[in-house]
């Protein structure tokens, strides 16, 4: 488009278009009637021919009226056509018009070069030979056939008159030509206003996902990335024009743990009806361009309308390295602070205990309660340093099982022995009453399912004041449950379910000087998960509390 | 009177150092003790120990270091028994003990001096705690 390029010019030509449109229009009519004021015998035919020119001249008009790309049925009427049917309706008009000033001889019919010239700035090739076809064969139609038929008779050149139709036949010229020029101004006016808005929404569009702070990509039916924003170029340290068109797989090498997520997988090239995340994958692993691993959380949907654009998904990616980080600074600070307080803690309990052997049989009963005070602080500042190290691995899933075949019954009996005395020196009475049946193994960490043990029987001891405490075991649906029931205060319903969370306790109870550190049943209840057991409590308010767990059996395909 | 057994202690916090220097010494061992691991790697080539206790976050040399070199020396003392006597207990930490030759290896948070003893005494008697230690700790 010859205006494309000079979008400037069209306030200008703009301003004198409703000007120059009456202006052909009265030029165009003034130009013929004067032509047939000529002439004596053509009256008969001034009609005939009126009806004609204005009948064309009104479907010019009404074609420029019509916006182009207008859907009629089936039809679409575009531009172009619009436009090729404007350039016959003008040579019909022009072939009128030089049959009326004079056939051959009119000094007019120059305007019929006019058509294929103003076709040849718009259209293609084609449209222009057809053009130019039908010009030259109007024009030899008229000449030799119609106005001898019709009697027309040939124009005199008189001097005055033809310095009159020459003049009129330019600005003829020069009038149809501007016409022409504004309708290419109008059509290429609104090409660019479309273009603009169709690149300004496009680039609105593209500026917003260029600037997301998530990487952003998409790709085809073929798994061949077709966009990409800016933060995914960034990660992978590559150009937009290097990967747009690459395979997925050669450019996305996504891990999670160890496992390769392939394309095939994050991108499944389902058939939807409404946009579906297809894929969802936390924390997955990725080298990043300097071959640093960085954690993302990767969520694809596939677009409804991805057929229509061959878009079979799109991927955000959001960079979760930094709250990984966070997360690993903090264990890594709690475990770092319980290290460093291990060394102090073992110099106070070790002087402390060496203290009280060496001094037993000198104290009075008060000095020796005060040592045994200072005693039982260092004691349970060392478990809660300990307890906290152990959720600090819990936490970072740094606790492996060493899983093996045990029989729990020996397991309790030892474990339960080393609260006896506790036990005995509150008045109360522990024990394991052993099932009549013998428990099958069971498959678990003995240490660890341990600590879950003196946990439970320890507690159980503490919060008893009176009565006893009994461990039991039983068979259920391929695990060994074991109980431990008390004879205590019980937990209050709205407590249980917090019973299990971080740092928890019972309020009431810590008045009585409990030594818990609030970690106990947290880590139990970590333990006994990655066993895949399940702990829980039954607890009723005056009449004590049962705390159940349950361990798989041993299976012999169990080879852990 | 049979002859005292000597016993190396090389641990960098004084109060530690000398709380287990204390009680062996009342249990009746000849002890010798080292600040830091290059001070500890010394002592363990010349002092002819029948024990060493080894820490492992020490200045200079770590434990690990100096129980590396020691198993690499040409000398006797190759041959003498460490125990790692620690308060690190990453279960990487302690295999890679084991591995490179050490004979136990002791929390130091979870045991009160007399239980150091009882373990060092219970080694000498032949009763072997590697595969305890190495499951507690984890």
């Amino acid at each position: 488009m010859i205006l494309e390029n000079r979008p400037d010019e069209i306030p200008r030509l703009k301003r004198y278009e409703s000007f120059f449109e009456a202006v052909t229009w009265a030029v165009i009519t003034s130009a013929y009637a004067l032509s047939w004021l000529m002439p004596d015998e053509a009256v008969n035919l001034f009609l005939i021919n009126s009806i004609v020119l204005v009948a064309t001249a009104s479907a010019i008009v009404f074609y420029r009226i019509l916006p182009f790309e207008k859907r009629t049925g089936s039809f679409i009427f575009t531009f172009r056509l619009k436009a090729f049917i404007i350039g016959i309706l003008n040579i019909i008009m022009i072939s009128v018009f030089i049959l009326g000033t004079g056939g051959i001889k009119s000094p007019f019919w120059y305007l019929y070069l006019l058509s294929p010239l103003s076709a040849a700035l718009y259209f293609p090739s084609w449209a222009i030979a057809t053009l130019t076809t039908w010009a030259v064969i109007l024009y030899l139609i008229t000449i030799f056939y119609i106005s001898p038929y019709l009697g027309i008779p040939y124009f005199t050149t008189d001097f005055p008159v033809s310095i009159f139709t020459m003049v009129t036949a330019v600005f003829f010229v020069v009038i149809l030509a501007y016409s022409q020029a504004k309708e290419l101004t109008i059509e290429s006016e609104r090409n660019i206003k479309l273009v603009n808005e169709v690149t300004g929404e496009r680039n609105k569009l593209s500026t917003v996902l260029e600037s997301v702070a998530d990487g952003v990509f998409a790709l085809d039916y073929k798994r061949r990335v077709v966009f990409i924003n800016k933060s995914m170029e960034d990660l992978l340290g590559a150009a937009e024009k290097d990967l747009i068109g690459k395979e997925a797989d050669l450019v996305f090498k996504f891990y999670n743990g160890d496992r390769r997520v392939n394309a095939t997988e994050f991108c499944p090239l389902k058939k939807v009806a409404n946009d579906t995340v297809v894929y969802e994958g936390s924390s997955l692993k990725f080298l990043n361009r300097s071959k640093k691993e960085i954690f993302l959380n990767l969520a694809s949907t596939a677009p409804s309308k991805g057929p229509l654009i061959d878009v079979g998904c799109i991927v955000v990616i959001h960079n979760v390295s930094k709250e990984r980080e966070l997360e690993a600074m903090k264990l890594d600070f709690v475990s770092i602070a319980a290290h460093e307080l291990r060394t102090p803690i073992t110099s106070a309990r070790g002087y402390l205990s060496i203290l009280e052997q060496e001094l037993k049989n000198k104290l009075k009963p008060e000095e020796r309660n005060f040592l045994e005070r200072a005693q039982i602080s260092t004691d349970q500042l060392s478990s809660l340093v300990e307890n906290l190290l152990d959720v600090s691995r819990i936490e970072k899933g740094a606790i492996k099982l060493d899983i093996t075949k045990i029989q729990i019954e020996e397991l309790i009996e030892k474990i339960v022995d080393n609260y006896k005395e506790a036990a005995s020196q509150k008045g109360i009475a522990l024990g394991y009453i052993r099932n009549k049946i013998k428990m099958p193994p069971v498959a678990i960490d003995k240490f660890r399912i341990s600590e879950v043990l003196s946990n439970l029987i320890s507690n159980a001891v503490t919060y008893t004041s009176k009565g006893r405490v009994e461990v039991r075991t039983s068979v259920q649906k391929g695990f060994v449950v074991t109980s431990v029931k008390d004879t205590g205060e019980g937990i209050p319903a709205e407590a249980i379910p917090n019973l299990f969370t971080k740092f928890f306790r019972v309020s009431g109870l810590l008045e009585q000087g409990s030594k818990g550190t609030g970690l106990g049943l947290y880590i139990s209840k970590a333990i006994v998960d990655l066993h895949s057991g399940k702990i829980w409590v039954e607890s009723e308010l005056g009449r004590g509390s049962t705390f159940y767990f349950r361990v798989p059996i041993h299976q012999s395909k169990n080879y852990l | 009177m049979t002859k005292n057994k000597k016993i190396l202690i090389i641990e960098d916090d004084l109060f530690v150092r000398e709380l287990y220097e204390n009680i062996f010494r009342k249990k009746g061992y000849d002890v010798v003790s080292a600040a830091d691991g290059e001070e500890g790697l010394n002592k363990a080539l010349t002092e002819k120990a029948d024990i060493i206790l080894l820490d492992i976050m020490l200045p200079v040399k770590s434990g690990i270091e100096v129980l590396k070199s020691l198993k690499k020396s040409s000398t006797p003392s190759q041959k003498t028994p460490v125990f790692l006597l620690t308060n690190l207990g990453q279960e990487s930490i302690i295999k890679e003990a084991f591995r490179l030759g050490a004979v136990g290896y002791l929390l130091k948070v979870k045991l009160l001096p007399h239980q150091i003893v009882s373990e060092v005494e219970n080694f000498f008697k032949g009763e072997t705690n590697r595969e305890f230690y190495l499951k507690k700790l984890m």
